[in-house]
Parts: C-alpha cells; structure tokens; sequence
C-alpha cells in the first residue's frame, strides 16, 4: 500500500478518534510530502461532521475546509520557491 | 534544471489552481453565509457506524476486564461500595423528602414541572471534536429537535442540541468558546452573564462589591435547579471596578458516556 494511501487512512481514524490536532499534524505531513489535494476532501469531511458556527471562530463551520485551502494554496507557492521540491520536478 | 518554457507551464499551471481554490473558498464562504451543511448526513452517515462499534467495543473490554479482576480485590470493593451506598441511602432519603416538599408548594402555586428526558449515549466529544461539541446517538427520529437542553450526571446543564439529523445529534456546549449564557452566582444570586472556555470553563465579569467565594454555585437563570457550574477562582483588582469570576462545570466532558435531553420544558 502506498504511503499516501497510508496517511489517509491514518488521518481517517484520526478525525473519528484522535485529538483534533493530531488530525492536523497528519494533514499537515500529506501537505509537505505530497500535493495534497485530497486535504480539502478531508477538510469538509471535519466540518459536515463536527462543523458548528461559533462566534469566537467568526461564525464560521467551514474552519477546516477554508483552512485546507489555504494551506494548499501556500503550499503551491512555497513549494515552487524551495530548491527540494524544484530538485523533485526534474 | 528546468527550461524557462517548462517554468512557464508550471506557473501557468499554479495560477489555475489557485484560481480554482480561490472559487472554491467563495462556494465554502456562500454556505456558510446562508448556514447550509450539506456534507452533515453524509458525514454521519458513513461516521455513526464506526463510533457505534467503538463504543460497544470499549463496554466489552471493560466487562472483560471486570471478569479478571481477583477474588480479593472485588470483596474489598464491594465492602466499600457498600459503606457508600448506605450513607447515600440517608442522603437520598433527605432528597426525596425535600423534592417532595418543592413539588408540591411549585403544584400549589400553578407551575407545571413535567418535563421528558431521553437518555443518549455520547459518540464523540471534545478533544477528537475540534469545535468543543459532542454527538449523540438521539436524532429527529427520537423526537429531539434544535434548541433541546442537554444535561448530564442528574442535574447539571451542559449544552443544547445546535444540529439535528434521523439518528444523531450535535451538542453545542455551554462552555464553546464564545458561547453566552445568563447564569446566577452564589448564594446571593448575582446575575451576570457566562462566557464559555472550552473544555467545561467559564468566564464571568460581576461588580467588584459582589459577595462571592470559591466553590458557590452556578445555576442557570431558565432553570434554577440544575448545577451550573461552581466557582473556582476569583480575580479582584484594586483599580478595576468588575471582579473575574472563573467557573468550571462539574462534569467532565472528555469522559461523559451518556446524557439526557430534556426533549420539553414547560415551566412558567
């Protein structure tokens, strides 16, 4: 079994099991190896599941998927400006 | 190296995908607006089974666990569960006469007390619940509806039901952070206004002259007679005129198994 497809079932058990932030950490770790599209997937899975407006986190349920894609997106920009994944692509 | 044309592609390649995010975030942003989860079901769908296996696995292990334990050990530990229950018993008869009492002077001055509790066993709960809620295993199925209190270990207050589907439902703690909540404090009754935590906590801001000590008592102001909270810090300053009152809620919510819902609540 792959790697990747290994994290994802880890990040799997994670979300239904684990603190929140051990989640985060395995997502964070699919993000620096890997592209990480599939986090946005996982992001919306967190929030239809656990999602609840609160006014200390702006009122909004959607925390994880927005913060997913963010995440992705910073992860696009940096990765094209860091010599190991330029070295990778070749 | 890459060639300046492959680098081309490549940044091309990047701006569509962040093109295509940022559309994203606009959908996400528009659900949100308009307070639409359309992902819940699903969700539940594909979780309740999992959690519901977890649960009955852990009551197994615990059963099983119970079935090793030495012959010694559980004399011992029934002699002392023995001791407590007859002291309970005195307690308890005190209660019943007293609950009794208030029953029927609240008969007598018109006020309807009944109320229908559903007992629910809890699927998942704050660390694992990132948003400091917790899912049950009642839905609309069960007659639970948005707003329904949730309380726990007897009489004390811990949240209302936020989200509803068939089989399951979501607690909103009393204690989310940012949660609001009109409290009493202590024996004087102060009313003040309880700001949740997270993780069973409260903040709450009274003026500096009120009265209070630590471990008083917290009670909601929609119904006095369940346990709120007690009191475990006060923070005074000479030059502030509010005193901060810290509070924590009895129950331990990282290892609550079962609540109720309080499904109505018709007091005047």
């Amino acid at each position: 079994m792959s790697l990747r497809i290994q994290l994802n079932i880890l990040l799997f058990i994670a979300i239904l099991f684990l603190p929140w932030w051990l989640s985060f950490l395995i997502a964070l770790s699919i993000l620096i190896i890997f592209d990480g599209y599939e986090l946005i997937g996982w992001g919306l899975f967190v929030d239809g599941l656990y999602g609840n407006q609160l006014e200390n986190l702006f009122n909004l349920q959607y925390v994880f998927t927005l913060s997913s894609a963010l995440l992705l997106i910073l992860g696009f920009m940096l990765k094209k400006k860091i010599i190991y994944y330029d070295r990778m692509r070749v | 190296m890459l060639s300046t044309e492959s680098r081309r592609r490549a940044r091309k390649t990047n701006q569509k995908r962040i093109a295509l995010i940022g559309l994203f975030f606009v959908v996400v942003l528009t659900l949100n607006f308009f307070n639409i989860n359309p992902f819940g079901r699903v969700t539940e769908a594909i979780a309740r089974p999992i959690w519901g296996t977890q649960s009955f696995l852990q009551e197994e292990i615990v059963d099983f666990r119970n079935v090793l334990k030495s012959k010694k050990a559980l004399v011992v530990e029934n002699n002392s569960l023995r001791q407590e229950k007859e002291e309970r018993r005195h307690i308890e008869l005190q209660l019943a006469l007293l609950e009794q009492e208030n029953s029927e002077l609240r008969h007598l001055l018109g006020r309807n007390d009944e109320v229908q509790k559903v007992l629910a066993k809890v699927l998942n709960r704050p660390l694992t619940s990132p948003y400091d809620t917790i899912i049950i295993d009642l839905g609309t199925s069960n007659g639970i509806h948005v707003g329904d209190q949730v309380i726990a270990l007897g009489d004390f207050a811990i949240g209302e039901i936020s989200r509803v589907s068939p089989n399951t439902a979501q607690v909103t703690l009393y204690s989310s952070p940012g949660e609001r909540s009109n409290v009493f404090i202590g024996p004087e009754r102060i009313a003040g206004v309880a700001e949740g935590r997270g993780a069973g906590n409260f903040r709450a801001s009274l003026p500096r002259d009120a009265e209070l000590a630590i471990g008083d008592s917290v009670v909601l102001e929609q119904n006095e007679t369940q346990v709120f909270g007690v009191v475990e810090a006060i923070s005074r300053d000479a030059a502030d005129a509010f005193q901060l009152v810290l509070f924590k809620n009895p129950v331990n919510i990282f290892s609550i198994r079962y609540v109720e819902v309080i499904r109505s609540q018709n007091t005047i």
